[in-house]
């Protein structure tokens, strides 16, 4: 018998709504974790395989930063799953920043950007780790210049954005056009939801019962992504206001942060929104019974019992979301 | 009368009147029908769906009310949906292009979505709108200093 068919039978499954699934809503489960279609672009900037060019390009360039020393891939690092393997990055002024590198992954479905969702769009994201002085410290009037000087940007502005001179909107435009391709390639777990039964292991199988079920993951992590896209206070003690510190502040955000995805979870160690967490073994415990209790904790976080086994097969589950092997082929910058 | 007493005078009954004239740029787009007024009081307490639906009532009753076009438009943003809010306050800067709040939000609008350079043609825009200043020149002043400085 199917694992699956098995896990069903045997009551394990809980759909992420809290009813026990059954062969009858197997395919329900399994339609909530399908792969979506085309990422989305906005009406005001429409995709166009020139400006996602050109913001690929801009988006591995160091003139990008005001000593012309680091680039948006020095932070988001393909590699490393869009983030930079450091619990806090250092900018350019050389101290850790205030939170941790989110990956850029599948932000084209994303709503709000940043950890405590301040932004409403990616466009006007992109501009404010370039101008900042913690992180890439750029005059945004001088890169406009600096831009304008260099020949070979030229041609790919001009394929961007026909009959206009170069400047900062084309910038964030292109970018978050590039950013927007960056889509999590198809995994071992994709493979599984798709019908392929020999697709992923037994233990991750389990994993995935747990993940739906017990251990209550999906609620936040759900659906393709494994994102609610929401802002919620997980326990951790760090004193970041999160959500809660920005100046409009929607009522019980303190601590609130924004679910990340768990796509290429594998590669993007260390873990949270303050980097605290070293693996995701750390990331389970504290999740079974690590947290700190306080008013705005999410009511969805509450003590969990999960033996060793447990623990190992949501591990085992979470391994089986790193996509097929995929090469991004580094941008030639212009001179 | 001295002469001096009548140029002062001619001087401060034309600014009034130009103060007067820009006033009724931004406040006299429409009269405060009860669709309008219902939508601005869900605004202010930042119930913004309800708003939505009685400022779209105001506009399909009077479609030359560019405070509701504009004030739609800025719901529209707190909603989330970007593409429409470009809309709405095209429309309302169509009715009236010195519209204050619209030129103001419409500068907010593009911040947020990373078009920095036509925030900057709003605040040109503003300043000649708002020939002795204006609060809303103030604001997106501030918010096209901040987004240069890195603030996001």
């Amino acid at each position: 018998m199917k694992i699956w068919h098995s896990l069903v039978l045997a009551g394990l499954i809980l759909t992420p709504f809290g009813a026990r699934a059954s062969p009858d809503n197997t395919a329900e489960v399994k339609a909530q974790f399908q792969r979506p279609g085309p990422a989305p672009h906005p009406r005001f900037n429409p995709f166009t395989t020139a400006k996602a060019k050109l913001g690929k390009v801009l988006f591995f360039d160091p003139r990008l930063s005001g000593a012309n020393a680091i680039s948006c891939a020095d932070c988001h690092n393909p590699r490393l799953g869009w983030e930079d393997g450091l619990a806090r990055s250092f900018g350019a002024a050389g101290r850790p920043l205030d939170r941790h590198t989110p990956t850029i992954l599948n932000l084209a479905w994303a709503k709000q950007f940043g950890w405590d969702g301040r932004i409403p769009t990616l466009e006007g994201f992109v501009l404010g780790p370039i101008a900042n002085a913690k992180e890439m410290d750029q005059d945004l009037d001088n890169l406009v210049t600096e831009l304008r000087a260099v020949p070979g940007y030229a041609s790919l502005f001009a394929a961007a954005f026909p009959g206009t001179e170069i400047n900062i909107d084309h910038v964030s435009l292109a970018i978050a056009t590039f950013e927007r391709t960056v889509v999590s390639d198809t995994a071992p777990f994709d493979r599984w939801i798709a019908g392929d039964e020999t697709a992923i292991g037994t233990s991750a199988k389990k994993g995935f019962g747990l993940f739906i079920g017990k251990a209550g993951c999906a609620q936040c992590h759900k659906g393709w992504a494994f994102t609610d896209n929401a802002f919620h206070d997980i326990g951790l003690p760090s004193l970041d206001m999160g959500r809660g510190g920005l100046e409009d502040a929607p009522q019980d955000s303190k601590h609130a942060f924004k679910t990340p995805t768990l796509r290429n979870i594998v590669s993007r160690a260390p873990y949270m929104h303050d980097g605290s967490l070293d693996t995701l073994e750390t990331v389970i415990d504290h999740y079974a019974d690590k947290f700190k209790r306080r008013r705005t904790l999410a009511k969805e976080i509450k003590p969990l019992s999960l033996s060793g086994e447990d623990k190992l097969n949501l591990v085992a589950f979470l391994h089986i979301l790193t996509e097929d092997k995929k090469r991004v082929l580094l941008p030639e910058i212009p001179q | 009368m001295q002469f001096s007493k009548i140029v002062a005078f001619v001087a401060i009954t034309w600014i009034a009147a130009y103060s007067n004239a820009g006033a009724m740029s931004s406040a006299g787009a429409g009269p405060m029908i009860p669709e309008f007024k219902a939508g601005m009081a869900a605004s202010d307490a930042k119930d913004f769906e309800t708003a939505e639906a009685h400022l779209k009532a105001a506009v399909e009753k009077l479609p030359t009310h560019t405070s509701s076009w504009s004030l739609l438009g800025f719901v529209s943003r707190k909603l989330g949906k970007v593409d429409e809010a470009f809309k709405y306050y095209e429309k309302a800067l169509s009715l009236d292009k010195e519209f204050r709040p619209a030129l103001n939000y419409l500068g907010h609008l593009y911040l947020e979505t990373g078009q920095a350079a036509k925030a900057k043609e709003m605040l040109d825009r503003l300043d000649s709108a708002c020939f002795f200043g204006c609060s809303e020149y103030d604001d997106l002043k501030a918010a096209v200093a901040a987004g240069k400085s890195g603030k996001y």
